[in-house]
């Protein structure tokens, strides 16, 4: 008991002189809202004064609020909830400002509202006390410990299947459905994913060739560095918000998001044609950006590594690998891709058709619009 | 679908848009209305009856914070969407996890943080967004809290709202500004 009474003096006095300072801080902003246009100093603290209990009116800690709607009305809830294990930390969630003898009902009610008078103060800081306990315990800790500290996820994770590991075809529908967070999710951790060598650097993001242990397949690895005192910077929010929902043949995949302490990395698919070389790009050695040390040297990958989806499609890789040749003499033309067997499908007549009538024409032709729901 | 959330939110101030708003709003209309409904359809809406099963907190609670959340939009003079995507990120945050009332307002504060940076070029600090919570937490804590959510949530963190409908239906069927703001204030 006096164990914590000391705590209170020792944590409360610091925490009002940070209070005031921070209202000192504000009450600085309010003056420069104000502006020069005020005429004389007697308004202008009037008004400062309004705006500065407005500012006080805001800056309150619900709890106290919540914590009287417990006493007029959970009571006999918490009482049981009080009883049944959360963790183990039973004890520890009880909220402090409930009526086990100390504060009275009453004098919480004026607690809340003669913020400034002795009484008010003193049991402002008696609250301090008790609930600094439970928060400096926290300060410390990881966010994972802290989440399993004070909140606990209510459903059980969903049982890890073993089937995603090998089954990449459905794994994009699959990874939508998991959380990132706590369970068993094999997403979202950093040894996931085995850091290669960088590709490049941007103003806020540095881009790695990466390894998934996941997918069995190389990635590009986007890591932001996080700044300690603003958060996750809006930028990164936005990026990864949107690109959640984007799901497109144009677009590049965001598989994946890693979320330390220091960085907030973004798993994208590596979209790789290989580096040119001489051989594929006449000339290319001349140019005068190129500079080999700098690109890297990779070597071109089968397409249907990283769009499994051609091959799904009959002939659908080698059609799109032999669009693909930068050099127009290896390139497929238009005619010779008529005759490709991609198109084995389509009916006889297409091919026989003149210029000028409409592919439309033909039976059994139809444009699909495309659609929302073909973007998975 | 959209009317899920337990309790009612209380009226807020309207603000017509602006010309500029209205232009685009008018060329890409149908577009943009398609993907809301494709976007509400996707969204994991919060269950109307998750409140029952957390152990600490009430809707009366919720109703408390979100007071709280929109004094402070109204004080920073935020866009009124910005208090719908941060309850929308409460209750799909607390579908999943149970939250301790000490905590709530952590919570919440978080939300409005992220919302904010989602949806504005308003720089609030988490200092600041801790000062406001009357020194509660911490600007570390507000920081933890924010990358908690985004990760239970899994980055899905942009949904549409009752707002983005209204301006879309509006200006599609070219309602008069009265209907609009008389919609809003249903809201």
């Amino acid at each position: 008991m006096y164990c914590t009474v000391d705590k209170s003096h020792t944590s409360g006095a610091p925490a009002t002189q940070a209070r005031n300072a921070k209202d000192d801080m504000v009450d600085d902003e309010e003056w420069k809202n104000l502006g020069v246009g005020l005429p004389s100093g007697v308004t202008m603290r009037e008004k400062k004064s309004g705006a500065l209990s407005r500012m006080q009116k805001l800056k309150k800690r619900l709890s106290h609020s919540f914590g009287r709607l417990t006493v007029s009305k959970e009571d006999p809830e918490d009482h049981v909830s009080g009883k049944l294990p959360y963790n183990g930390y039973s004890d520890e969630f009880l909220d402090r400002l409930e009526p086990n003898g100390n504060i009275p009902e009453g004098k919480a009610d004026l607690k809340y509202t003669d913020w400034n008078t002795v009484r008010g103060h003193n049991n402002r800081v008696v609250k301090r006390q008790l609930s600094v306990s439970s928060d400096s315990k926290l300060l410390d800790d990881d966010i994972r410990e802290e989440a399993r500290v004070i909140l606990r996820p209510r459903k059980p994770p969903r049982p890890k299947s073993e089937v995603l590991l090998n089954n990449p075809g459905s794994e994009h529908r699959r990874t939508k459905r998991f959380s990132a967070f706590g369970g068993d999710s094999p997403f979202g951790k950093s040894e996931a994913y085995i850091k290669l060598e960088q590709l490049g650097e941007g103003s806020y993001a540095t881009v790695y060739k990466g390894y998934s242990n996941l997918k069995n397949q190389v990635v590009a690895l986007k890591e932001i560095r996080l700044q300690e005192e603003e958060g996750a910077p809006f930028t990164a929010i936005r990026e990864a918000s949107l690109l959640k929902e984007l799901k497109h043949a144009n677009i590049v995949t965001l598989h994946d998001i890693v979320h330390t302490r220091e960085t907030l990395t973004f798993v994208f698919e590596y979209v790789v044609l290989g580096t040119p070389g001489e051989e594929d790009w006449p000339g290319v050695t001349t140019l005068p950006g190129y500079k080999p040390h700098k690109l890297g040297q990779y070597r071109p990958r089968k397409l249907g590594l990283y769009w499994p989806r051609l091959h799904d499609v009959v002939q659908g890789e080698a059609m799109a690998t032999a669009l693909l040749q930068l050099d127009p003499a290896h390139r497929l033309g238009a005619d010779d891709a008529m005759c490709h067997p991609y198109f084995n499908g389509l009916p006889k007549k297409l091919l026989e058709l003149p210029d000028d009538v409409s592919i439309f024409s033909v039976e059994g032709v139809h444009l699909y619009p495309e659609h929302y729901t073909a973007i998975k | 679908s959209l009317l899920e959330d337990p309790p009612a939110l209380q009226p807020l101030e309207v603000t017509e848009p602006t010309a500029e708003e209205l232009s685009l709003l008018q060329d890409y209309g149908r577009d943009n209305l398609d993907y809301l409904f494709y976007r509400e359809k996707r969204v994991a809406w919060p269950k109307p009856d998750y409140m029952s099963k957390q152990p600490f907190i009430t809707k009366q609670m919720r109703t408390i914070l979100i007071g709280w959340l929109i004094d402070v939009s109204v004080e920073y003079e935020l866009d009124e969407q910005i208090v719908f995507v941060a309850v929308n990120l409460i209750d799909r945050f607390l579908c999943v996890m149970s939250v301790v009332r000490e905590k709530f307002q952590l919570v919440g504060a978080a939300a409005l943080m992220l919302a904010v940076k989602l949806e504005t070029s308003v720089k609030i600090s988490p200092q600041n967004w801790a000062t406001l919570t009357g020194d509660g937490f911490t600007a570390r804590q507000m920081i933890k809290m924010e990358k908690l959510i985004m990760s239970v949530l899994n980055f899905d963190l942009r949904s549409p709202t009752v707002i983005c409908f209204i301006q879309q239906i509006c200006t599609k069927f070219k309602f008069p500004n009265d209907h609009s703001a008389i919609s809003m204030y249903i809201v």
